[in-house]
């Protein structure tokens, strides 16, 4: 019986010890992977540094290369990639394009592992939010000392895109977006509210009452938690001060009075029913299409970007959607809206094929791949293809309609520490806490304003 | 000569063992040590790691917190899951010990369950049966019941996890089964002729003589239950307002999300001892409940 006592010991052992494995060492080949330094200023020389070190490994074109190529979508887009990847690969048969694509669950934190490891794909998609990071810790490729071509590009759309204030192209844009409200004009309609026209944030209440009058199991706004962080607490900051709520030079520009202005605002959402209510969004995240209610037509508008135009229209064909305007404060210091990309693409610091990594960027930014891609990832970014998805007929109307929306709007775009993954994280908590009741606007207030002081202390 | 081949056979057996000795050396032990000096580092895994002492630690019980309302769900979640769970496996097992007939197609429909695991799959399943709009809730509008929001609400998202690791029982259910058959028969008998029911059977000589099984399914179950990750990764993210927030959630996040590696090794370190308390005050109760057989 002394058998069975150690025999459950050692288990319990092995049990308890394995969960410590997860946290172990991907890096012990990291530490040269310090082509990064501490500073985010370091960087700008670091992240050049990578590209001289992988030019001089690039191979002759006629060899055989594989190329890794990761992005994440839906249906529609992995088709169109892997559609263009083939073209590509018909052209060149001596490069071989191994795709990865999912959808967006885990897709950053994958990559989070694959920088560790070093063994993140050649080219690969990145979040709008993420790529000032991800140029920080120096796992971009400079694309303008790589020999890209961006001849069929606006330079100051790129300037704003991609540089990230270092003056050379790190990522490339793959289309013009921006914050969109995406409006079922037959509901808008039949209630009498009219969101063509420029309006401020608390005509919310009024339409939301009207609606709610007009069906009690309708409402006004369908906002996801994620969604609606960016839609209402990142842009009352532009549009009060000017300004992102944290600024490169880590200044939190946002102070805990006008977070809890805020904060009362998007609790005046939910207790007056403008919004449908947070427990009943909760569970299906950011996916607003799958929500039974937009299916069936019973919000006025969905807040998203203008590259979820198209899966929300899709949702329900025979309801007529359009692209509203976006609230403004009165008197604020900017109209804080603004135009940017949906998603980066870049190619990896590390890669060994830099020379057909790019090769591959410029067919997919040219003129055959632009017929094939459509607008599965927004309105693409260049005149040229933009010409060329209109001839097709492959721009959707919508999608559009929502970047044009976006461009009526000048306010200047907030990426950078605000949009990075931990200052997101704290933001989308105090928009949860707050619309579930379980933290007053007050007390949501001094948390936010704490964590992020903590965070601005630990990142400076 | 006999010595020599007792040596030979030795080096047999640790040749059979070499396989899984390289992987806990490199895959558990490796890991577990550097994992213990990363969480006295500032590690982003891109740059060097910066050491700073205790300072994760301190941070973690001081000014995290987070941490301490994932600690709190951690908890909750396994003082929810772990007698569920025994109490649900072990009715089961009793059940099917009867020799009745179609026993053994019910044995294997009660654990094909557990052999999904803590996988996407099911957690992906669950997560749509337990939607507003999903299976649960038709089910109980039925009986007149109102919508339940049961991921979308903080008070009932966690239970609705619990429940998912509760219907995975079979692999106690197993135990609890061979240990059942190993109950002698005579006992039983013995205590019929002394006047002794079946509930009073059952408490008296079946718990006491599966006692060892019981007390090692409460520990593996609780190391489990101190470690869920999947499911709350799947069906909730952590939310609603990080009720569902688990530890191992956390380190995730910190770790894969926020690049944070030393902070996420130290909250893997308080796990690890946060597990190590709970199996040495089991192992502490266990000498005044569970019966070995050996003692006098």
């Amino acid at each position: 019986m002394k058998l069975k006592k150690i025999g459950v010991i050692f288990l319990s052992a092995i049990m308890t010890m394995s969960l410590l494995a997860g946290c172990g060492d991907t890096a012990g080949s990291s530490t040269d992977s310090a082509a990064t330094d501490s500073a985010p200023a370091a960087t700008e020389q670091a992240a050049p540094a990578a590209t001289t070190e992988t030019t001089e490994q690039t191979t002759d074109s006629a060899e055989p290369v594989t190329l890794r190529f990761s992005w994440w979508g839906g249906d529609a887009r992995h088709e169109a990639t892997l559609a263009v990847i083939d073209a590509y690969q018909k052209l060149h048969p001596n490069v071989t394009i191994e795709p990865e694509y999912s959808s967006y669950d885990g897709y950053s934190e994958k990559k989070t592992t694959e920088f560790a490891s070093e063994t993140a794909p050649d080219i690969f998609q990145i979040e709008t939010g993420l790529g000032p990071e991800y140029y920080n810790q120096g796992v971009l490729y400079n694309l303008t000392e790589g020999g890209m071509d961006f001849s069929n590009f606006d330079a100051a759309f790129l300037e704003q895109n991609g540089q990230f204030g270092s003056g050379s192209q790190y990522a490339m844009p793959t289309g013009q977006a921006g914050t969109a409200l995406i409006v079922n004009k037959d509901l808008a309609d039949a209630v009498g509210i009219d969101l063509s026209q420029q309006y401020n944030w608390d005509q919310f209440f009024e339409w939301g009452k009207m609606v709610r009058e007009y069906d009690p199991e309708c409402y006004l706004l369908s906002a996801n938690t994620s969604y609606a962080t960016a839609f209402i607490i990142r842009a009352w900051c532009r549009q009060m001060n000017a300004k992102p709520i944290i600024d490169a030079d880590m200044n939190l520009n946002m102070t805990q009075e006008q977070f809890e202005e805020c904060f009362t605002f998007i609790k005046r959402l939910y207790d007056e029913e403008v919004c449908a209510p947070a427990a009943y969004k909760a569970p299906f995240g950011d996916q607003d299409q799958e929500d039974p209610n937009w299916i069936a037509g019973k919000y006025v508008a969905s807040i998203g970007y203008t590259s979820s135009a198209d899966v929300l229209s899709a949702a329900n064909s025979e309801i007529t959607y359009m692209a509203g305007h976006l609230p403004l404060r009165d008197g604020g210091a900017s109209d804080g809206w603004f135009n940017d990309c949906p998603q980066y693409i870049g190619v990896y610091a590390k890669t060994e094929h830099p020379k057909e990594a790019i090769d591959f960027l410029n067919f997919f930014y040219g003129e055959e791949a632009a017929a094939i891609l459509g607008t599965v990832r927004s309105v693409p970014p260049t005149v040229m293809a933009q010409e060329i998805c209109e001839k097709a007929g492959t721009l959707n109307p919508l999608t559009k309609e929502s970047v044009s929306v976006s461009m009526l709007y000048n306010g200047q775009s907030d990426g950078g520490p605000t949009t990075g993954s931990e200052v997101t994280a704290i933001l989308t908590d105090a928009y949860e806490n707050v619309s579930h009741g379980t933290l007053s606007p007050a007390e949501a207030a001094e948390e936010t304003v704490e964590l992020l002081n903590d965070y601005i202390d630990t990142h400076k | 000569m006999k010595r020599k081949k007792r040596l030979s056979r030795d080096n047999q057996a640790y040749f059979y063992l070499l396989p899984w000795i390289i992987g806990m050396l490199v895959l558990q032990i490796y890991p577990f040590i550097t994992s213990f000096y990363y969480s006295l580092t500032e590690y982003n895994a891109l740059k060097d790691p910066n050491f700073i002492g205790l300072d994760n630690y301190i941070r973690l019980f001081t000014r995290d917190k987070e941490f301490v309302k994932s600690l709190t769900a951690t908890i909750k979640y396994s003082v929810y899951t772990v007698p569920c769970k025994i109490i649900m496996s072990l009715f089961i097992a009793v059940l099917l010990n009867k020799g009745r007939k179609g026993i053994g197609a019910l044995r294997t429909i009660y654990y094909l369950p557990s052999l999904f695991g803590g996988s996407m799959a099911v957690s992906i399943l669950w997560k749509i049966m337990f939607m507003d709009d999903g299976m649960i809730n038709a089910f109980l509008h039925k009986f007149g019941v109102e919508t339940i929001s049961f991921l979308g609400n903080p008070s009932t998202a966690l239970p609705t996890l619990s429940a998912l690791e509760v219907w995975q029982f079979g692999s106690s259910m197993v135990m609890f089964l061979a240990a059942l058959k190993q109950v002698p028969q005579s006992l039983y008998e013995a205590a019929q002729i002394d006047g002794a029911g079946p509930v009073k059977s059952f408490f008296k000589i079946t718990i006491p003589q599966i006692s060892p099984i019981i007390f090692f399914c409460i520990i593996m179950q609780t190391i489990n239950a101190l470690q869920n990750f999947t499911s709350a990764f799947v069906v909730t993210q952590g939310g609603p307002v990080k009720s569902t927030y688990m530890l191992g959630l956390k380190l995730y996040n910190d770790g894969f999300l926020f690049m944070k590696m030393g902070y996420a090794s130290a909250t893997s370190w308080v796990i690890f001892a946060l597990v190590l308390v709970f199996t040495l005050v089991l192992f502490g109760t266990s000498k005044y409940w569970v019966f070995y057989g050996d003692e006098d």
